[in-house]
């Protein structure tokens, strides 16, 4: 049998490990994004001037810097401080403050797509803005938001091989670790490559699914790829 | 070291972090509007491989990328030097992005202008210099910018390869001084400057060569 692929076969657990540690991460993000994300867009609609302001700052200062950058500064900094997380937390926070303002990003251009007068006349019907923000303005500005927010969870896929750069033993990380023993680097990274097209592929078929699922006649959705 | 100095050595390094990203702006679009064209042809082989190269480029993590083509295609016999394997990866990347941004504005463009231009007498060649890429690049600037600052913030992967940019400068001076939190907090405002002034200068670019009227984004 081929060399390489007996190197594959004699690593699997470790490659599976990595797998397991890459989609974790994914899955944490994903979920911890989207939820910041809402809340983070929640804000942006408030009353409180400098509140806006503060959010405005956030999502432009996360949108304008590496992802690379806030975790450096966390897991290389922080001890600094005394505060030593470990590199999932590190990963997890920091991915969930990048990935939160990106989707809270996607929900305003949803938002500035609705048609206000749906909002005058929920606040004429009585609803207070907790109840227009999650019956009327949340469900609406989700729903168009689907291709960019399923766009983010690929991103996030993808994103997660950088948190092997501070030490994450994600799948990334595991392959570079048979590359260095085996030498082969070209074949394993290839592997590498082709399995993330496969997984990217998944989420893919998934992100159609759902868009057709929740799409709803004449509401056009938004894709910001 | 003073602060003084380390903000010094940050900021030459931030002249290879622009010095990478216009570089890679430039393979970017160049792929990007190649690929945009080739959409054009109706030829069956050439649409399967344009669409095989986007979902191949757009899949991949930038970093695997860049690790194939550093790390792995030596093993080829294909030596790349660090910069240039950085700015191929981002080139092929982004202009699987800027394609398909590109083939939006082209879309956007109205087909009552085109039939218009044929019926004047205009060559297809003219019809797509004269009427269809000036108003494809003026629609174009909102996703055209989004993905260069995209670019910038891939950057930062080019300190495993060597490249002497902002995070490289960053991390030996952190190992040096053991001051990370300020070096990486100094490095981020350096960042999102640069950011900054990508942005406001697409803006500015874009209000010059407007055309009122014309629907933009």
């Amino acid at each position: 049998m081929d060399a390489f692929l007996q190197d594959l076969i004699h690593y699997s657990p470790q490659i599976l490990a990595g797998l397991k540690n890459t989609l974790l991460l994914m899955a944490v993000m994903s979920i911890a994004g989207l939820a910041g994300g809402i809340g983070v867009f929640y804000l942006t609609l408030g009353k409180n001037r400098l509140l806006r302001w503060g959010t405005e700052r956030y999502i432009s200062f996360f949108i304008g810097t590496p992802l690379l950058v806030h975790l450096f500064l966390m897991y290389y900094g922080l001890p600094q401080l005394g505060i030593r997380l470990s590199a999932f937390a590190v990963a997890v926070i920091g991915f969930t403050l990048n990935v939160s303002a990106y989707n809270a990003r996607y929900l305003m251009t949803a938002y500035n797509g609705l048609d206000k007068t749906q909002i005058e006349a929920a606040r004429a019907q009585g609803f207070r803005f907790g109840q227009t923000f999650r019956l009327i303005i949340l469900p609406q500005t989700l729903r168009l938001s689907v291709p960019s927010l399923t766009n983010q969870v690929i991103q996030n896929l993808k994103d997660t091989s950088v948190a092997f750069l501070i030490q994450y033993p994600d799948f990334f990380a595991q392959m570079q670790e048979i590359a260095s023993t085996n030498f082969q680097f070209l074949k394993t990274y290839v592997a590498a490559g082709l399995v993330y097209l496969a997984l990217v592929s998944v989420i893919v078929a998934a992100a159609r699914r759902l868009e057709r699922k929740t799409a709803l006649p004449g509401l056009e959705t938004l894709d910001h790829a | 070291m003073t602060f003084w100095n380390i903000l010094l050595i940050l900021v030459k390094g931030a002249g290879y972090t622009v010095l990478v990203t216009l570089a890679s702006i430039g393979a970017g679009l160049a792929v990007g509007l190649l690929l945009a064209v080739l959409s054009l042809v109706r030829w069956k082989t050439v649409r399967l491989l344009l669409a095989a190269y986007t979902y191949v480029f757009r899949s991949i993590p930038v970093l695997v990328l860049l690790f194939i083509v550093f790390f792995g295609l030596p093993g080829m016999g294909i030596r790349i030097p660090p910069f240039f394997s950085m700015v191929l990866c981002l080139g092929l990347v982004s202009g699987a992005y800027l394609a398909e941004i590109f083939r939006g504005a082209m879309a956007a463009v109205s087909r009552d202008e085109i039939t218009a231009a044929e019926a004047m007498g205009m060559k297809r060649v003219q019809i797509f210099l004269y009427v269809i890429w000036p108003q494809m690049f003026r629609m174009a600037v909102p996703g055209m910018t989004n993905e260069f600052t995209s670019i910038l913030k891939y950057t930062p992967f080019a300190y495993t390869v060597g490249i002497p940019e902002i995070m490289k400068e960053a991390m030996s001076l952190a190992a040096l001084t053991l001051r990370g939190l300020e070096i990486y907090l100094a490095v981020g405002i350096l960042y999102y400057l640069i950011y900054k002034v990508f942005v406001v200068s697409f803006e500015t670019l874009e209000k010059r060569f407007r055309i009122p009227g014309l629907a933009g984004e």
